[in-house]
């Protein structure tokens, strides 16, 4: 039985054995298992279930093999069939007794009691003992009992009692003995029918519950089955997926072995765990060694890193990573020999074994050799700005450097021109001149490219009439355009724009240049200058011409510097070719465009695309030139140059004008030629030896005596507003710029210390433009005088004394033109005026026009007369 | 308890009707049979056992009081090994190896209850188990060897003494 037990128990067990193996598995992929967690948690309490049931069947099929192993039936059985056996026996007796003499009689009753005894004794066992009340409940059986009982009880009496009594009686017994037999057969029968009954009951019960235990065994061999089915199933998907991980690592291994940057890995002290091929050769070691490492003994950051961030600082000091951030950082490695090198670090943590808590990867990437081409293309960009900065320094320098002695030679001529001199003399000297300005020109526009490449060309904002300055250029340049048959023309939007902010003296330039562009390659043709507003607050300005064109593969070329395209128009015109260049580089600082578009022979169109802001403010009037070259008293001047010829000239320039001078070579010795002695003015220049103008100028202006009070005037080459603000706060009073001119002077020195004898009225109507006048004069050179005299012939043709062509519109027209050369502007607005008229068959006031033609040229001798350096030499003859 | 078993002679003196026991003890080899009769005098001066059981032939937990079968056996020149042959007046007989009489164990009881067994009450000497101190002693071997009314032993030497 016990045996029994120990085969239905003991399979369980062997079954939780294999259960353990898929438990590690969580281990390798927690995330996935723990999902399986309520099937297994099924699969126990089943089994549990199972074995309790069968335990608790077990318990009982031991009680009842206990009740079996311990089974009273069988013996039972025994003495039930003993009473019977008792009772034939003292019934076998009594009858012996019956059949014995009365004399013999005693042993025979002795036997008798003896056997009742015994039969007594089985009975009292069958009435008293528990075992039998199946039988004494029986109905037969409890019967039999009685009537058995009744009679032994009567016999006892008998037995008990004396022989004599007992033999009397001794028939009387037998034949109730004979009644009871029945009863004691039936006692026995029934007793077997009814212990049969027990026993076949308790071996249904124990078939029964051995039926249980059977079903729930072949419950639990299925449900162990099911289990080792999914256990076998569990296992194959986990194979499956450490060969996919092993699979994964080798590949991860393999990329991390091959890979160029260094991998590190470390714990969570910052201690070096693993590193790839890359990183023992990075850093010179190899990894066995090297484990246990502190990363921070091969990768530190620099100073200023380490002030950046602070959270990488902390990690590759103390080896914290709970503080690193993420991205890319640049820092240094070190080699096991000492050796250090730019690198590129990036870290991230990364959750470790189970209990190992976190690991910090590292990827380092050397980068010395990308610093060093960083380095050398960053030192080749270097190295090319600065000669670039160079050439433009140069180009600057070398610029002033030849207007320095240009100036020299151009004022020296000019105090040459006014010496007596044969005619072929004078000629000589006025193409020496023409020359001389020619040469300026270039050397000033080189210095413009010069000044805008090195970038000292501030673009200064001030409200500026777009309008108004496209009318100005074209006044000034009708004159040469309308010389080559050229009609200028304006067209301008209407309603007018408002004031723009704008670098007037760049915007004037850029139209200029445009325009002198168009004038040079235009003959009898048509120039137009457009101004329009764009869409999105821009601005264009347009030069058309009907020139020859360019061709479409020269396009780009033409804003390039120091560009003349064909060699045919060299021949024509004169240029540096820097004009378009120059025009290019001022419009791109002031954030605009220029373009061209042209057809071969069909002309050429300018534009200049700019942004528009609206003006706050009204645009300064230009101030009103003054209508004649002015005379002054004598004065006492200071000259303070240190270029002994400019020095000569501006000497013998002013001394020519009646005026005292003293000379001095640099500033030190002017500033103390200054504060010795009251001059009238002081004419400074500004670079010189040991003290320079403006330095000059301040200690002039912080002594309390000498010449503390007088005007100083800045003579420079070729300054910007911003030097003119400069000078202005070192105490300067006006600036004037080389080379210098008579009439300039004459000007200057009558507005500053004017007065004297001739001041003019301010309402004096203003016959003549002398800056263009002088502009003019040196623009044309020798063709100068040849216009001049061309001028007045036409004129006195026209609205002379005695004209000779009837007044035409067109004559009209022409007149205009040149006199808008030559800066009469009144008898320009007059001519313009009469030729409206003209054209629209008005009367015209001829004898207004003649008188203004009269005054006109009385003015123009005057100021070429005294002026002789701004006009034509050959006046002086004339 | 030499004088016990002394001999034949001592035994018969017995008056018959005084004799509870007679043990017929067969020597090895060719030794003859002694026979030894014992009464209720001579049992109670072994040394007496008692114990509680219920037994499957009474009613209730009965108290039971005599000598231990094994003591008696040894007294009585029983070797290790020995085969009993226990008789009840009724010429019922059991054989009980002397190798299961042992201590505790089974008792010839003598008392019932504190009283002497009359024939009627299965005495008045009965080989008594305690039951039900041990399981090993609710089998049917067990019971077939609880006799009642006993009233001879043969002690015959086991088929190997040692």
């Amino acid at each position: 039985m016990t045996k029994t037990a120990d085969q239905v128990t003991k399979p369980p067990e062997g079954a939780r054995a294999p259960e353990r193996a898929p438990e590690r598995a969580p281990e390798r992929v927690p995330e996935r298992d723990r999902g399986r967690w309520p099937r297994r948690l099924g699969f126990a309490l089943a089994i549990v279930a199972i074995l309790s049931a069968i335990g608790v069947l077990m318990a009982e099929v031991v009680a009842r093999m206990d009740s079996l192993q311990t089974a009273e039936a069988d013996n039972l059985q025994w003495s039930l069939s003993q009473v019977e056996v008792e009772f034939l026996l003292l019934e076998d007796t009594v009858t012996v007794a019956r059949m014995t003499h009365s004399g013999q009689l005693g042993p025979e009753l002795a036997a008798v009691r003896k056997r009742f005894n015994l039969f007594y004794s089985r009975l009292r066992t069958v009435q008293t003992s528990p075992h039998f009340s199946p039988v004494r409940d029986d109905g037969e059986g409890g019967a039999a009992i009685a009537h058995i009982g009744n009679f032994t009880l009567r016999m006892m009496h008998l037995v008990d009692g004396p022989d004599a009594t007992l033999a009397a009686q001794l028939g009387d017994i037998g034949q109730q003995m004979a009644v009871l037999r029945p009863d004691v057969r039936a006692l026995t029968v029934q007793g077997l029918a009814v212990f049969a009954r027990i026993a076949d009951q308790s071996r249904a019960a124990l078939g029964a519950t051995l039926m249980r235990l059977a079903v729930l065994t072949f419950a639990l061999i299925v449900v162990l089955g099911g289990l080792a089915g999914a256990l076998a199933w569990l296992n194959r998907v986990n194979r499956a997926r450490m060969a996919e991980i092993a699979r994964t690592r080798a590949r991860l291994e393999t990329i991390l072995a091959t890979a160029l940057d260094a991998v590190l890995v470390t714990d969570a002290r910052g201690l070096l765990q693993e590193m790839n091929r890359a990183a023992e050769e990075m850093f010179g070691l190899d990894v066995d060694s090297a484990r246990g490492r502190a990363l921070n003994q091969m990768v530190a950051p620099s100073e200023a890193d380490a002030a950046q961030d602070a959270g990488l600082a902390a990690y590759l000091i103390t080896g914290a990573p709970a503080t690193i951030g993420q991205g890319r950082r640049r820092l240094q490695g070190q080699r096991a020999d000492g050796k250090v090198f730019p690198v590129e670090l990036a870290l991230a943590a990364a959750e470790g074994e189970e209990g190992g808590g976190t690991l910090c990867i590292a990827i380092v990437r050397d980068i010395s050799a990308q610093d060093a081409a960083d380095r050398a293309l960053r030192d080749a960009r270097d190295r090319a700005l600065a000669g670039e900065r160079a050439k433009a320094e140069f180009l600057a320098v070398m610029s002033h450097e030849m207007r320095t002695p240009l100036n020299g030679l151009l004022g020296t001529i000019e105090l040459l021109a006014q010496e007596r001199l044969s005619p072929k003399q004078a000629e000589y000297v006025e193409v020496m001149q023409s020359s001389g300005r020619h040469l300026l020109r270039h050397v000033n526009d080189v210095l413009d490219i010069a000044r805008a490449e090195s970038g000292r060309a501030p673009v200064t904002l001030e409200p500026v009439d777009l309008a108004r300055l496209l009318g100005e250029v074209a006044a000034g340049q009708r004159g040469l355009a309308e010389a080559a048959g050229n009609r200028l023309r304006l067209d301008l939007p209407d309603p007018p724009l408002p004031p723009a902010e704008g670098d007037p003296a760049r915007l004037r330039q850029v139209v200029l240049n445009l325009v002198g562009n168009a004038v040079k390659f235009t003959e009898n043709g048509t120039i137009t200058l457009a101004l329009q507003p764009l869409a999105g607050d821009r601005v264009e300005l347009r030069v058309t011409d009907t020139g020859p064109g360019i061709a479409a593969e020269d396009l780009d070329r033409v804003f390039a510097d120091f560009v003349t395209l064909d060699a045919s128009y060299r021949r024509n015109v004169a240029g540096t070719g820097l004009g378009l260049g120059i025009a290019r580089r001022m419009v791109a600082a002031m954030s605009g465009e220029i373009g061209v578009d042209s057809t071969p022979g069909m002309g050429s169109s300018f534009w200049v695309r700019l942004p528009f802001r609206a003006a706050t403010a009204a645009p300064a009037p230009r101030p009103a030139p003054p209508a004649a070259l002015p005379r002054t008293r004598p004065l006492d001047l200071l000259v303070v140059e240190d270029n002994r010829i400019n020095r000569f000239v501006v000497r013998e320039m002013l001394e020519g004008m009646g005026h005292c001078v003293t000379e001095s070579a640099d500033g030190q010795e002017g500033a103390a030629l200054a504060t010795a002695k009251r001059f009238d003015a002081i004419l400074m220049d500004i670079s010189m030896p040991r003290l320079d103008g403006v330095e000059a100028a301040r200690q002039i202006r912080a002594a309390a005596g000498g010449s503390g009070g007088a005007p100083i005037v800045a003579l420079t080459a070729h300054a910007q507003p911003a030097e003119h603000a400069r000078f202005r706060a070192a105490g300067m009073t006006e600036s004037l710029t080389k080379p210098i001119t008579r009439a300039a002077l004459a000007a200057l020195l009558h507005r500053l210390l004017g007065g004297g004898t001739a001041a003019p009225a301010p309402a004096a109507p203003v016959l003549l433009d002398l800056d263009h006048l002088v502009e003019m004069s040196e623009q044309l050179g020798a063709a100068f005088p040849p216009l001049l005299r061309r001028f007045e012939a036409e004129g006195a043709a026209l609205i002379g004394d005695a004209p000779t062509e009837t007044i035409s519109a067109a004559a009209l027209h022409r007149l205009a033109g040149s006199a808008s050369v030559f800066g009469a502007v009144a008898l320009q607005a007059r001519l313009a005026r009469a030729e409206t008229k003209a054209e629209t068959g008005a009367e015209i006031d001829r004898a207004a026009l003649a008188a203004l033609w009269k005054q006109t040229l009385a003015a123009l001798e005057d100021a070429l007369d005294e002026g002789e350096d701004a006009a034509d030499p050959s006046s002086a003859a004339g | 308890m030499a004088a016990l078993v002394s001999g034949p002679a001592g035994a018969d003196a017995l008056p018959l009707d005084k004799v509870l026991l007679t043990v017929k003890l067969i020597p090895g080899g060719r030794g003859a049979p002694r026979v030894l009769h014992l009464d209720l005098a001579t049992l109670q001066a072994l040394p007496h056992r008692r114990f509680t059981t219920t037994t499957i032939w009474t009613r209730g937990p009965q108290r039971f009081e005599g000598v231990l079968l094994r003591d008696l056996m040894l007294a009585l020149g029983a070797r290790p090994g020995a085969m009993l042959l226990a008789h009840a007046t009724n010429a019922y007989s059991a054989r009980i190896p002397l190798s299961s009489a042992t201590d505790p164990g089974p008792i010839v009881a003598y008392l019932r209850n504190g009283k002497p067994m009359t024939l009627r009450e299965n005495g008045p000497l009965w080989l008594v188990f305690p039951y039900d101190a041990d399981r090993r002693w609710q089998t049917e071997v067990v019971y077939s060897r609880s006799i009642w009314q006993l009233d001879q032993i043969t002690i015959a030497p086991g088929p190997a003494p040692d």
